[in-house]
């Protein structure tokens, strides 16, 4: 296996049950589940930025939710989501695709405003329908990048949002939020993500490179360093 | 508010009707009280009042401070100071524009008939209209007209080119030339002595009224370009901004008081519908002709929906905050689907009709009440005719919601248009009646793009998704019924068919059309009976066949052309004309086995064009090639050649923005210095010579686009002398019943 | 608003890209028939898209087995055809 010859991975040969690892997308799960992405006890806010291979780890953050029959909404505020993915990953757990699909709930965002009154007024309702405590916010800031929003209200929206977001975490919601480099943003909005790490209490950054995708994580207790061969994620 | 009226005497008149716009602002308590506070402090009348009011779809009403500005001319620029002061409020009725909102209150509309009184001062104490936007045969006031355009016909005077100044006035053309203080001396005299109401103008906006306006004041001179003298005039800068990830681009405007300025060369509206179209279009959006001009048709559909919201009492919101429902992956993987499209069956087929839905999405919106508040509305859950096909919405019942409301008298309107069309023998008659049905066309058209646009006021995902659903299950139904009557599918596209049955005429698919709209309750008609068509394969790919990509011959001789250079922007003159008479030459055919006959007639035209390119006989206007920009000139990454032409014009200190449309031709399209392979038109001086070699390439693409069906290869376009070897009649040595064999290599057994 | 999902088209684009290293050790002509099969799955974009299914590469599948049969079927026919021409040449005593 792939995953086994690589000194520096962080990939259990067993799944936390003691099961045995079924095939490397499954295993890539239990991995992100194991060392990033941990859901018990909730780790506040989580933030994964960087590459734009984020957005496809949120998915598989929720995937792995989803295969354990648990409810996770997820906010889309870039328009990104992949359903075919979710279908694969399914497979390879021995789920059934519609299965998966079922308990990951999706609201989209086009606008700023959408998007803070998405976080603000809907998730809290949502997650009490829906019986979900884990959150993928996929993009949160992307549409507050939007030139034709003034810089003020952009700003405004942002600190409600983090209040909001502060909130959640307060009442023990699990909140992943995957966000690319602001390479389309303004000059002037790039701090946006900084301020959001800021406030995280795990921040992971992901980086592409040739032999795959690196997850690095800096805390009082050093670095910690997860990664994902090439063969194991153009095959997801 | 200022009003203009023209009376019938023929006097112009500027009139003062005292209008007074409200807006409305809910919050809580504590917050509201500083805003009245705040409002204590303005310096105009402001009239409040707690008011009860509903957001559109709300059970309950929201109660809302009302704000009567008594001053229309502080309405906005104290709104604005109000969202800055107070972003936590909810604001609604804020940013309709006045004029819009003096229409609908008042219940006008551009270019009405109507009565007022009148106090001596010029005071309107009453007014009303005579007709509705919604009549058909209403007249226009007898507008006077001045014609403005540059001398020359440049692409765009803007990158480079100058010239005298053409005035036309009552059939009258006059040539304003001289030195500047001439040209503005003599405008002048001919705008006080004629007064006209309308300044028709190419390249008004960007060129001839900046520079017209810039050279009266660099001379102190004056220029009654407004008939309101004491306004200014209205202009706005060419800009572009980045808005989720595309370049948004706006041309400049100069807009006049109390008298019209319209731009033929800055106007969608204008150049697709006429002059009669834009104000048909202006009449039922109720928006200021300049504006209706100048702005895009979602904004005229979008203040139809304002208006029915206005009469309703529904409050208007700021922005629109309301996202998606949530909805699980597997509903969304259903769910985000458009419309249905079929790949043609590529190949050239004989007696072929095509059936097209009639506004199929406004259609649908109406018949199935299709709204932003109708959909998954709380008393029809458990409705059965309520369901829309396939995904796991539904619509009300009980009301109608306030898009079909909208939309339904837009539909019926055009309707009678398209009837009394068909019942006109005059031919100016009949041009008139199809610019304004074009017109209304256009406002339908976006109505769908609105239900689903994110800024859109009134739209919401869920109804965008309904729509498309409709559309899917009509189009397989329409599929279905044709196919049981014994008809083959060949192409569709969302809402149009293209069929074929051996032996079926016009009374055919005129029965099936009929059959069609009873089951599906829309209304489908026969667009036409191709005597031919051909459904053109992928230049990349010859097997692989493209949507809307086509030439035909209708029975009654008229071609439709789609997707190919004659209907693109960017291919040369001389190319388009080439094909343009190459199909001409084809469309005589009227059977396969004629078209067949008639492809060495075809390819000794295209022959004919290469010898003049190659002998040098072009011209600028024949080789110039238009290109948009699709970004930022200095963003480009690669040499492509319209970057090179754009870098030119920069270098010539030529502003240039994204959206722009450069013009050039190829000098030199292999050069290995970047700058010798093009030349931009703007910029072209006595001595220039064009690549005949890569022009001669576009003429070979162009013809092999329509002939490579037929089986001509590019051998055949080179040979001069032999006569092209293609089967002698149309059909093959084999017929293989159902299966066409156009998209198969021809290789007939022996 | 711009769609979220991939298109089936472009499904098919991912799933020939994810079968790239496959193509490259296959020879010429194998390759051919590869870009055909795949060129099949996209012929029937309209209906994959419609399924909507989560699990698009069986699709796929079904749509190059349809193309297949057609392919299968106008052979067939052109068999018998000429079977009954050749059968024609055949019969003694008719004249032509």
């Amino acid at each position: 296996m792939a995953t086994a010859t690589q000194p520096s991975l962080d990939f259990p040969s067993q799944t936390h049950q003691g099961a045995p690892v079924i095939g490397t997308s499954s295993h890539l799960l239990a991995a992100l589940r194991k060392s990033a992405l941990p859901a018990d006890p909730p780790n506040g806010l989580v933030v994964l930025s960087g590459h734009s291979a984020v957005y496809r780890l949120g998915i598989c953050a929720a995937v792995d939710r989803a295969l354990a029959d648990e409810p996770v909404l997820y906010l889309a505020g870039a328009n990104v989501f992949d359903p075919f993915l979710v279908g694969r990953l399914a497979k390879a757990g021995r789920v059934a695709p519609a299965r998966a699909l079922q308990q990951i709930h999706i609201s989209r965002a086009f606008t700023c405003h959408q998007m803070v009154r998405l976080v603000t007024d809907c998730l809290p309702s949502a997650l009490r329908t829906y019986d979900a405590r884990v959150v993928i916010l996929s993009g949160p800031l992307e549409t507050l990048y939007d030139q034709s929003v003034p810089e003020q209200e952009a700003l405004r929206l942002f600190r409600a949002m983090l209040a909001a977001l502060h909130h959640l975490v307060e009442d023990g919601v699990q909140l992943v939020c995957v966000s690319p480099l602001p390479v389309m943003a303004p000059a002037s909005r790039r701090g946006l993500l900084p301020a959001l790490r800021a406030q995280a209490h795990r921040v992971i950054e992901v980086r592409e490179s040739e032999d795959g995708i690196w997850l690095d994580e800096r805390s009082g207790a050093g670095t910690r360093r997860w990664s994902i061969p090439r063969s194991v994620w153009t095959r997801l | 508010m200022a009003v203009w009226l023209l009376g019938q005497d023929g006097t112009r008149h500027r009139l003062l009707d005292p209008f007074v716009p409200t807006c409305y602002l809910a919050a809580p308590a504590t917050l509201l009280d500083q805003i009245t506070r705040w409002l204590c402090r303005a310096s105009c009348r402001i009239d409040r009042c707690i008011v009860e009011r509903y957001e559109l779809g709300a059970l309950r009403p929201l109660h809302v401070l009302e704000i009567a500005i008594h001053s229309p001319a502080q309405f906005a620029p104290l709104t604005r100071r109000l969202i800055e002061a107070f972003p936590d409020a909810q604001f609604f009725h804020v940013d309709v524009s006045l004029p819009q909102r003096y229409f609908y209150d008042r219940q006008l509309f551009p270019l009405a008939s109507c009565e007022a009184d009148v106090t001596a001062d010029e005071r309107i104490l009453a007014i009303q209209a005579l007709e509705s936007p919604w009549d058909t045969g209403y007249l226009l006031p007898p507008l006077t007209i001045m014609e403005l355009s540059p001398e020359s016909d440049p692409p765009n005077p803007n990158h480079g080119g100058r010239g005298a100044l053409i005035v036309r006035l009552d059939g009258e053309e006059r040539m304003l030339e001289g030195d500047n203080a001439d040209v503005v001396r003599r405008l002048h005299q001919l705008l006080t002595r004629h007064d006209p109401d309308l300044l028709l103008t190419d390249w008004g906006d960007s060129y001839l009224l900046p520079r017209l306006i810039a050279m009266a004041k660099q001379l102190r001179l004056p220029l009654a370009l407004n008939r309101d003298g004491d306004r200014p005039i209205g202009s706005r800068k060419a800009h572009s901004y980045f808005s989720y990830s595309r370049i948004v681009s706006h041309a400049g405007a100069c807009t006049l008081s109390g008298r019209l300025h319209l731009d033929r060369r800055n106007s969608f509206a204008l150049a697709e519908t006429g002059l009669a179209g834009l104000i048909e279009q202006a009449r039922v959006a109720k928006i200021d002709l300049q504006q209706m001009a100048r702005t895009t048709t979602g904004t005229g559909i979008t203040s139809m929906q304002l208006e029915t919201a206005c009469l309703d009492g529904v409050l208007i919101p700021y922005r629109k905050q309301e996202p998606e429902a949530f909805k699980s992956a597997l509903e969304l993987l259903h769910t985000d689907q458009g419309g249905l499209v079929f790949a043609p069956i590529i190949g050239y087929h004989e007696q072929v009709g095509e059936l097209d839905f009639s506004s199929m999405y406004p259609s649908i919106m109406v018949r199935f009440n299709v709204s932003p508040e109708t959909v998954n509305c709380r008393c029809c859950r458990d409705e059965p005719t309520a369901r829309v096909p396939e995904i796991g919405h539904h619509t009300c019942r009980h009301r109608q919601g306030l898009v079909p409301r909208t939309l339904a008298p837009l539909l019926d309107k055009r309707a009678r248009y398209k009837r009394l069309m068909a019942a006109t023998s005059n031919a100016a008659a009949r041009a008139t009646l199809d610019q304004r049905q074009s017109a209304l066309k256009w406002l339908l058209v976006v109505s769908f793009g609105y239900l689903g646009y994110k800024n859109a006021r009134f739209g919401r995902i869920e109804a965008h998704e309904s729509v498309t659903a409709y559309s899917r299950d009509i189009l397989l139904q329409a599929k279905e019924i044709a196919e049981r009557q014994g008809y083959r599918l060949l192409h569709a596209i969302v809402d149009s068919l293209w069929l074929v049955k051996p032996g079926a005429g016009r009374a055919d698919y005129d029965a099936l059309a009929q059959v069609i709209t009873e089951d599906t309750g829309l209304p489908i008609n026969v667009e036409g009976i191709y005597r031919w068509i051909g459904f053109l394969p992928s230049r990349v790919n010859p097997k692989m066949p493209v949507p809307n990509q086509f030439v035909g011959v209708f029975e009654h001789g008229g071609m439709k052309i789609r997707g190919i250079e004659l209907r693109r922007s960017d291919a040369p003159m001389i190319v388009k004309r080439a094909q343009a008479e190459m199909l001409r030459c084809l469309g005589q055919a009227r059977t396969l086995i004629e078209l067949r006959e008639l492809i060495p007639q075809a390819l000794e035209i295209v022959r004919t064009y290469r010898r003049y390119l190659r002998e040098g006989h072009a011209t600028v206007e024949e080789l110039a090639i238009a290109k948009s920009l699709s970004k930022e000139p200095q963003a480009y990454r690669h040499q492509t050649l319209s970057m090179i032409a754009a870098q030119e014009l920069l270098a010539r200190g030529i502003p240039l923005q994204a959206g722009d449309t450069i013009h050039y031709i190829m000098t030199d399209a292999q050069a290995a210095c970047p700058p010798d392979r093009v030349r931009a038109v703007a910029g072209l001086d006595g001595a220039w010579s064009y690549d005949a070699a890569a022009y001669e390439t576009l003429l070979r693409k162009a013809a092999l686009a329509v002939l490579s069906p037929l089986g001509v290869t590019i051998r055949d376009l080179q040979e001069d002398t032999r006569p092209v070897n293609t089967p002698s009649s149309g059909e093959l040595p084999l017929n293989f019943g159902g299966l066409k064999e156009e998209k198969r290599p021809r290789r007939p057994i022996r | 608003m711009g769609r979220t999902l991939a298109t089936f088209t472009q499904l098919v684009q991912q799933e020939i890209d994810s079968w790239s290293r496959y193509r490259r050790a296959l020879r010429l002509e194998d390759q051919q028939a590869l870009d055909a099969l795949f060129a099949a799955a996209r012929h029937q974009a309209t209906a994959g898209a419609y399924l909507a299914r989560e699990t698009p590469f069986e699709v796929m599948l079904l749509s190059m087995l349809i193309e297949q049969h057609k392919d299968v079927m106008t052979l067939q026919q052109k068999v018998t055809i000429l079977e009954a021409r050749l059968l024609d040449n055949q019969t003694p005593g008719v004249a032509s």
